[in-house]
């Protein structure tokens, strides 16, 4: 049901699907994953993380995997991401890229290149 | 636990339930791994992290509850949006497929209220609402004349018509028309019609014109031409619908009538019109102002209503009144939508209908709220195993709306069964009691209407399982065996009961009051010695070329050859019947008592043959009756009646005084002779003063024949009416039967209105009386326990039955009371409909109450036999 998945993605709903995109994880894993790539002081409120959890995978872009403990032992719902999760997850990044290119194009430096 | 911890776990209840619900050990996890973090450390750092929890808390809190969708922990398949609402109806309909005779009792009861409320909005919607069929109907308007120390309106004279017409700038025309009756001859039998004197201009203001041909014209009423144009029923049936007969002469009256239009299929105004004839224009200057004769209908000028437009008619009629003193003084206009004027009669009654079916559909209501109350108790443990895997209040709140909307969906569909066959009952048996009929149909409004009130008391119903559900949903613990709330809903059950039975209550003392009311008035003394022996005939005498006294002759000589038919005492003709409500007046001059014009009393005033009194039965009081002395003279004589003698010659004898001599007119005076006990005119009114005077000196052609029989009434009105047909084929006759048959046909809408009263309210109460019935067999289920043990430690059968049927009791006083209260304050409401019984009449209201009472304790027999037939060892073995 979700490989037409055409809904918006939040910014914190991306980065959920890119920590993901790498290896199932828990609740608090995925959190200080994506703080760290974030980084800059980022907190990730752990409500916020939890609704953009419920949604995709309501979404079914992500399900939970019930019998996984993590390394930890930590007891959590495991997240791991699905096929129609990735496909989403490229098209996400593919528009991104067309709009980094439509800013290179016009010009406007990225703080990256500018320094 | 920390004191952090403690406050983080407060600012949860920030989340919606089935979101905290879901993620709630999740959070305080990671709230404890975020506090280890070497960022939230310290002051600075535990500022950091609760500005940071309190706006994500507050941010995903709203997002969650704008953007709702809760997750069921016990169906996965809840993850399309939308998709558990679909469930939730599934699940409600297994659960009512699974009990059909619950299902079934409840369809029922909400489809006699629906159907009942719905037949009777049909009524409403068809006879009420309905535009009258004209153009721009809210410009219609009748104009009536006024005195200004009468209350009652009359009709318009000819004059001040013309001046109303020329002046009256807040119109954009008046029309003025008289009732006729033409006798049709030469297509057929003889027939009476309903016939219209109507001015050139009437169609025009109604806004209609004729199908074929054309409508009567100006030349046609100034010259006094003969045309006429008929209705599409008369055309249809009596020209063969032909449309080569337009432009041809049929017979009206024994004179040839051109045929010049065919009004349209259902045009019959004014009310049951078959044929429109030119208005002759009264010429005679002084009858122009005194002869009130015409009814008038406007149409005001765009934009205007009749409040306004009255008042502009206010100074007209104040310079007509310094202009004809002797005829307009005190005169005034009062202007009335033609609409409440079509149907202002009935809608008191429709009004008063319909609040007594909307209590039908409310106690209907009551039934089916208390039935899924009781089960609601009865599944309370589904309920709570539900509430405990994580159903939320909407859950559950949609199982129960749903489960109301599908039993309100079935009893809307059955009640519009039920409301269409009865709305063609109705039909049938209100046409001529109720003003357009025609229009009764069961259209997009009365189906709008029925899903309407369904959805309404689906949400109504649904209420208090609603509350009930949610308790017990909300309890997590499952307790076992019976709960504390099963003693709550006990109680709300009764009080709905109680409500119920109230309500049934109020009901039955309306039809209680309207029934006695229509005994009075069939009950009323007319006047006349037994009725029932009476055959009366409608019957036009054709005039041809006698002069007034051949008339009579003529007249005499039909009386009779009826007379000389066997078993037929006597036979007379009379122009107004007893109780006929619909009589000529006049006003009384009496000589040498002069008195203004304007404060001359009104008197009946009708117009028999000689044998009238002897006929009906009435008895002279004083003087003598008519005799063939009085006919062959010139000098005019009249007999009275006794309320006439008591009023106008409180001292002396009445007889010889002359009166209703008018000079002015060029009418003479007539001679007092006799006094004859009362006739009543109107059922509904005590006698009024009324004057008879003999056919001779006033020849009417329409006539009522009536004739005292001694054998069987039918075969007497049977042979009667052949020898009145083979006495003269150009004579029309019509509605024969026995004078009680016609008295009562004046009974009709009264009747009405009480046959669907009481119909109502016997449904209420048996529907209060299953009620009444549900809820104490309920209590004996709850109780069996109890009764068992009661029983097994001595209690006889005597005692428990005694004890449920108190309980019946304490339902029916405590009913009875409120109703009866109720039914008191109300009961000035349904005054107007009342005759000769006051709104409190003490009999109704005690055998109501009675009734009542008695229902109540009948509805507790059999639960109260099946509490005493509990087997002790059994109720305790159960649980």
């Amino acid at each position: 049901m979700a490989a037409d998945d055409d809904g918006k993605l939040s910014n914190v709903m991306t980065e959920i699907l890119l920590t993901l995109s790498r290896e199932p994880l828990h609740g608090y894993a995925i959190k200080l994953d994506v703080e760290a790539r974030i980084g800059d002081g980022y907190v990730l409120g752990s409500g916020s993380l939890y609704q953009a959890l419920q949604r995709l995978e309501r979404r079914g872009l992500i399900s939970e995997v019930p019998e996984l403990v993590t390394d930890d032992g930590r007891r959590g719902r495991t997240y791991r991401i699905e096929p129609g999760g990735t496909e989403r997850l490229k098209r996400e990044l593919a528009r991104m890229d067309r709009v980094l290119a439509d800013a290179r194009r016009h010009d406007i430096e990225t703080e990256e290149r500018a320094s | 636990m920390t004191a952090g911890e403690r406050v983080y776990r407060a600012l949860l209840m920030l989340l919606p339930h089935w979101f905290r619900r879901r993620y709630r050990e999740e959070l305080l996890e990671a709230y404890r791994l975020d506090r280890k973090r070497e960022r939230f450390r310290g002051p600075i750092g535990a500022l950091r992290f609760w500005t940071h929890a309190v706006s994500d808390l507050v941010r995903t809190a709203v997002r969650e509850r704008r953007d709702p969708w809760p997750v069921r922990a016990y169906d996965r398949r809840g993850t399309r949006p939308g998709f558990w609402i679909v469930a939730e109806a599934r699940h409600a309909a297994r659960g009512l497929r699974r009990a059909p005779g619950f299902s079934a009792l409840a369809t029922l009861t909400l489809a006699l209220g629906l159907g009942a409320v719905t037949t009777v909005f049909t009524v409403v919607d068809g006879v009420l609402l309905a535009p009258l069929p004209y153009p721009e109907p809210d410009e219609l308007v009748r104009v009536w004349e006024r005195e200004r120390d009468n209350p009652g309106a009359r009709m318009v004279a000819y004059g001040n018509w013309a001046d109303l017409r020329t002046d009256a700038e807040a119109f954009d025309d008046l029309a003025i028309w008289a009732f006729a009756a033409h006798t049709l001859t030469g297509q057929g039998d003889a027939v009476r019609l309903r016939s219209r004197e109507v001015s050139a201009n009437f169609a025009r203001v109604l806004g209609v014109s004729p199908l074929h041909g054309r409508w009567i014209s100006e030349e046609d009423t100034r010259d006094g031409l003969r045309s006429v144009v008929l209705s599409h029923e008369l055309w249809r049936s009596r020209l063969a619908g032909d449309p080569e007969a337009l432009g041809r002469a049929i017979q009206l009256e024994g004179r040839p009538y051109t045929a010049v239009g065919v009004m349209p299929p259902g045009f019959d105004f004014p009310s049951g019109g078959e044929a429109w004839v030119p208005l002759e224009p009264v010429t005679d200057p002084i009858g122009a102002r005194r002869w009130h004769r015409h009814n008038m209908v406007g149409r005001l000028e765009p934009g205007l209503d009749a409040a306004t437009a009255q008042a502009r008619l206010d100074p007209i009629a104040r310079r007509l009144e310094s202009a004809y003193p002797d005829d307009n003084s005190g005169n005034f206009f009062e202007v009335q939508p033609l609409r409440e004027n079509m149907v202002g009669s009935v809608s008191h009654g429709l009004t008063i209908l319909f609040a007594a079916c909307g209590v039908l559909l409310l106690i209907a209501c009551v039934n089916l709220a208390s039935l899924l109350l009781a089960r609601a108790t009865s599944r309370e443990r589904e309920f709570a195993t539900r509430g405990a895997l994580g159903a939320s209040r909407a859950q559950l709140g949609w199982f129960v709306a749903w489960e109301s909307l599908f039993l309100g969906g079935a009893g809307a569909v059955v009640g519009l069964g039920l409301a269409a066959w009865a709305a063609a009952l109705v039909r049938a048996a209100a046409t001529g009691i109720i003003p357009r009929v025609d229009q009764i149909r069961i259209g997009l409004p009365v189906f709008a209407f029925a899903a309407g009130a369904a959805l309404l008391c689906a949400l109504a119903v649904s209420f208090a399982p609603l509350v009930q559900g949610w308790r017990s949903g909300a309890s997590l613990a499952l307790r076992q065996g019976r709960s504390s709330s099963a003693l709550g809903t006990m109680r709300q059950r009764r009080r709905l009961v109680v409500a119920q039975l109230s309500l049934a209550v109020v009901l039955v003392v309306g039809a209680g009051l309207l029934l006695k009311s229509l005994a009075r008035m069939g009950g009323v003394e007319t006047g006349v010695l037994d009725e029932a022996s009476v055959v009366t005939l409608d019957v036009r005498v054709p005039a041809g070329d006698r002069d007034d006294r051949a008339y009579a002759l003529h007249v005499g000589e039909l009386l009779r050859s009826l007379e000389s038919a066997p078993g037929v005492e006597r036979a007379a003709a009379v122009l107004t019947e007893p109780a006929n409500a619909g009589g000529w007046s006049n006003s009384l001059t009496i000589r040498d008592r002069p008195v203004p014009t304007a404060e001359l009393p009104s008197i009946g005033y009708n117009i028999v043959t000689a044998g009238y009194f002897e006929t009906m039965g009435v008895a002279l009081r004083e003087g003598r009756g008519f005799e063939d002395v009085d006919l062959a003279s010139d000098e005019d004589v009249v007999i009275i009646n006794r309320t006439a003698a008591e009023r106008f010659w409180p001292e002396e004898s009445p007889l010889g005084h002359e009166i209703l001599g008018a000079p002015e007119l060029d009418r003479g005076w007539a001679r007092v002779i006799g006094v004859v006990d009362d006739i009543r005119q109107e059922l509904s009114e005590p006698p009024y003063p009324e004057a008879f005077v003999p056919l001779e000196q006033e020849p009417v052609s329409g006539l009522v024949v009536a004739a005292r029989v001694t054998g069987h009434p039918d075969e007497a009105a049977a042979m009667l009416e052949r020898i009145a047909r083979e006495f003269d084929a150009d004579m029309p006759v019509a509605d024969v039967g026995t004078l009680r048959e016609r008295i009562g046909a004046t009974l009709s809408r009264p009747r009405f209105n009480t046959i669907l009263m009481t119909v109502f309210a016997g449904v209420a109460l048996l529907l209060a009386c299953v009620g009444v019935y549900g809820v104490l067999s309920y209590t004996v289920a709850q109780r069996r326990r109890e009764f068992g043990i009661r029983m097994a430690v001595g209690a006889d059968r005597r005692s428990v039955l005694g004890y449920v049927l108190r309980e019946a009791a304490a339902i029916g006083l405590l009913a009875t009371a409120i109703g009866l209260t109720g039914a008191v304050a109300l009961s000035r409401l349904i005054r107007g409909l009342l005759f000769e019984v006051q709104p409190m009449d003490p009999v109704v209201i005690a055998s109501v109450g009675a009734l009542a009472f008695g229902v109540a304790v009948l509805a507790g027999i059999v639960p109260a036999w099946s509490a005493t037939s509990v087997d002790p060892v059994a109720a305790l073995r159960e649980e």
